[in-house]
């Protein structure tokens, strides 16, 4: 494989043609005058894997009639050096203009390769060309580059070395219109009577109906140049134009149809239709309701999937909790293995876990399909009232997730008032596992519509504490960060992977936590602690309305919130919650564990932000806060019977 | 689309100024810019061509859901832009706010993707 092959760079001047071609042949280059004129030629050569490749930059020209030196030269070149394969340097910015020297080009029946180059500069004007399609046009290979930058330039380079060894020619003719066809059909007949010349005849053909004196004079027949002069008469009847200036705007025509239809407006496309949703997803009304809908349909996905979840699991670890207490072990370690350690990972597992993985699974939905986004933007006028500002936005809704990052996010606010109220009102939203008292023991026992009415509740809290903080701390309320990302399709991969992140954490951090708790809890139970602490709690107990045992696992709760759930179902040996609370005792149970001061994490963050006194403050705040709901409600229950 | 320089103030104005008060009117917005208000109503026109605002009979302007998006975005930039010049370039607060304005229309995604990263990288490793 010695044979040495040679590439022409041909293209409209100023398109890049010497910028790929230095790339090329890392420019080392001659110089040179083409044989008698006055034109000049830049040559290289490529020696690579046994391949001797000479490239010829030829000059830059718009056509390849005859209007000057550079033009003549080129088709010479082309036609008669028949290099093994062109290729065309197009200002991908200027398509049209490009392409009607890519026309005659393609009529001349050379291998040919289509850089598309400076496609940066088309698509900074938001524009994008479906080279696919316009390949498919034009029968001949289209890549994209960025000679300056070169892109695209090693897969030019493959390309054209592919071509090269296969001579691959392009497949499709581009067709004008039914007068010039048909006369071109008859000069190609006598054409190949005529035989011996360097061009191919329907590159001819045209040629003569455009009157192209050098081409002229290359035929010998007579008969041709008369039948030519014959049908340069007949379109010039048809159109009322020179016969040269009907091909000229044929091919013009041709070439812009072309451009138009592989050009494409990126931005406003896709703007379009994220525009037509938007319309529809922010509406002042309707996407109010939408909103309302998609919230409701998330709390019953979470709560139908994540009972039926929690069953199947507690099923499935019920044998192996019969065969452990069958073991023949002393009954302080017996109580301690079974009920401290397994029935702590069997309650994180099927009480916690089934609500907050559909939990994290919905959240990165709505993330991933920007609809989070939306919330964002249908909430920010009544976020303002609350005189934290959409930015705020962002940071709650994590705190549905997890309080602690949500705390950790209000850094993005510049203000230390706007970052205290938005962290205060991120501890009153029910986070993940808090929600998972609301589904597990609420919506299970009670029905979900009381489970959304504490939601409700507190949401009406969150709205006056904000209004009430807005109003006493001092300070001019700023600004957001928001963006709105385009609508799309979520990908699967990423929803699953984000779900995933969030559950490790989960998995990682508070499941130890729970287990701890669990065996500490039992080591209570097994030393009869139980008793005296919760005699200490009396009094909140009497004031709630709720069993002794109740207020002590609220105390847990101050590790984790589903450990309030958890340490019941320790306590009482049993999950079924409806049978030791009455329906009356669980919603105010429900109520005041959504309420009160969230974790021990939570409290950390707080003082890390804010400082020990204003942590203290919140924590202080939140506990009476949700003791004193919780007993209003109480007796408000207990006075309506 | 794209939307030019002069647009995007407008729809940032009406959206900041809609916040603090349930009507907006072109000596508001005027006001706000620091320009005439015949200006205001050559620019709100060319607004409404564009449906991006809508004027009530009571001659308060409105957003559209259209407007309102590039107001609230324009403004999410400024204030993006605003606080990684003074915050961790320690560029001073007026200088800071003035080419926030000036630098936020041009701003591409990516950039605007990589300074918000950066913040929040920031946030969370200060501690």
């Amino acid at each position: 494989m010695n044979k040495a092959f040679t590439i022409a760079l041909a293209g409209n001047a100023n398109v890049g043609k010497s910028v790929i071609f230095n790339q090329l042949t890392g420019g080392k280059q001659i110089i040179g005058n083409w044989p008698g004129k006055t034109v000049e030629k830049a040559e290289g050569l490529i020696e690579q894997e046994g391949l001797k490749i000479r490239v010829i930059d030829l000059p830059g020209i718009y056509s390849l009639s005859t209007y000057s030196e550079e033009e003549i030269v080129s088709r010479e070149f082309i036609a008669r050096e028949r290099p093994d394969l062109v290729i065309d340097v197009i200002d991908a910015s200027n398509l049209e203009r490009n392409l009607f020297f890519l026309l005659q080009l393609i009529e001349l029946e050379v291998p040919i390769v289509v850089a598309l180059n400076q496609y940066d500069v088309l698509e900074g004007r938001g524009l994008e060309i479906d080279s696919a399609k316009l390949s498919n046009l034009l029968g001949v290979p289209v890549l994209k580059t960025v000679a300056t930058k070169n892109k695209g330039l090693r897969e030019l380079f493959s390309l054209a070395k592919e071509i090269l060894l296969q001579g691959k020619k392009p497949t499709g003719i581009v067709r004008y219109g039914k007068e010039v066809e048909e006369r071109v059909e008859r000069l190609i007949q006598e054409i190949q009577r005529e035989g011996d010349l360097p061009y191919p005849p329907r590159f001819v053909a045209l040629k003569l109906l455009e009157n192209d004196p050098l081409i002229a004079s290359e035929c010998k027949s007579g008969a041709l140049l008369t039948l030519a002069k014959e049908l340069r008469k007949e379109l010039e009847e048809i159109h009322g134009e020179q016969a040269e200036t009907v091909i000229i705007s044929e091919r013009y025509s041709v070439a812009s149809r072309i451009a138009e239809s592989v050009t494409r407006k990126k931005e406003t496309l896709q703007a379009d239709f994220t525009d037509k949703i938007d319309n529809l997803f922010l509406h002042p009304v309707g996407g109010y309701f939408i909103l309302l809908l998609l919230l409701l349909s998330v709390f019953f996905i979470i709560f139908k999937f994540g009972s039926f979840l929690s069953d199947e699991i507690s099923t499935l670890f019920n044998p192996l909790i019969q065969y452990l207490e069958n073991l023949p072990l002393p009954g302080f370690l017996s109580g301690l293995l079974v009920h401290g350690l397994v029935e702590g990972i069997v309650a994180g597992l099927a009480i916690v876990l089934p609500y907050i993985a559909p939990f994290y699974f919905l959240l990165a939905i709505l993330e991933d399909t920007g609809y989070l986004a939306r919330i964002a933007f249908l909430t920010d006028s009544l976020m303002h009232k609350l005189g934290v500002h959409g930015k705020a936005f962002i940071p709650l809704i994590e705190s549905f997730g997890c309080n602690v990052p949500a705390i950790l996010g209000t850094r993005v606010m510049e203000r230390k008032r706007d970052r205290l109220i938005t962290s205060v009102l991120a501890t009153l939203i029910p986070c993940s596992a808090r929600s998972v008292i609301v589904f597990g023991l609420v919506a299970v026992f009670l029905g979900p519509i009381y489970a959304l009415l504490l939601y409700l509740i507190d949401f009406l809290l969150i709205f006056l504490v904000g209004l009430l903080l807005n109003r006493y701390l001092k300070g001019l309320p700023s600004g957001l960060i928001m963006e709105m990302p385009r609508f799309r399709k979520p990908v699967l991969k990423i929803i699953f992977r984000q779900t995933w992140i969030r559950l490790k954490d989960f998995t990682n951090f508070a499941l130890p936590i729970i287990v701890g708790a669990n065996l500490v809890m039992e080591i209570l139970i097994l030393t009869n602690s139980i008793e005296p602490i919760s005699r200490i709690f009396s009094p909140i107990s009497w004031f709630l309305g709720l069993p002794a045992f109740a207020t002590v696992a609220l105390l847990f709760g101050f590790l984790r919130k589903e450990l309030t759930l958890i340490m019941l179902a320790t306590f009482y040996g049993t999950t079924n919650f409806g049978a030791i609370l009455t329906g009356k005792q669980i919603f105010i149970f429900g109520l005041v564990t959504m309420i009160y001061i969230p974790c021990i994490a939570t409290i950390a963050a707080l003082k890390r932000e804010f400082g020990t006194v204003k942590a203290l403050l919140v924590t202080l705040g939140e506990i009476v806060g949700a003791i004193i709901i919780g007993g209003l409600l109480n007796f408000l229950l207990r006075a309506c019977g | 689309m794209r939307i030019a320089k002069g647009i995007e103030d407008y729809l940032e104005a009406i959206y900041l100024l809609g916040l603090k008060s349930s009507s907006v009117r072109v000596k508001d917005i005027a006001q706000f810019l620091k320009v005439k208000p015949p200006s205001v109503t050559e620019a709100l026109s060319r607004l409404a061509e564009e449906g991006l605002v809508e004027h009530t009979p009571y001659g308060e302007v409105q957003l559209t859901v259209k407007g309102k998006k590039t107001g609230m975005v324009t403004w999410g930039k400024h204030q993006l832009l605003f606080e990684f010049l003074r915050d961790v370039l320690g560029v001073s607060e007026e200088v800071a706010f003035k080419e926030a304005c000036l630098l936020e229309h041009d701003i591409s995604d990516e950039t605007k993707g990589k300074i918000k990263e950066f913040l929040e990288r920031l946030k969370y490793t200060l501690f």
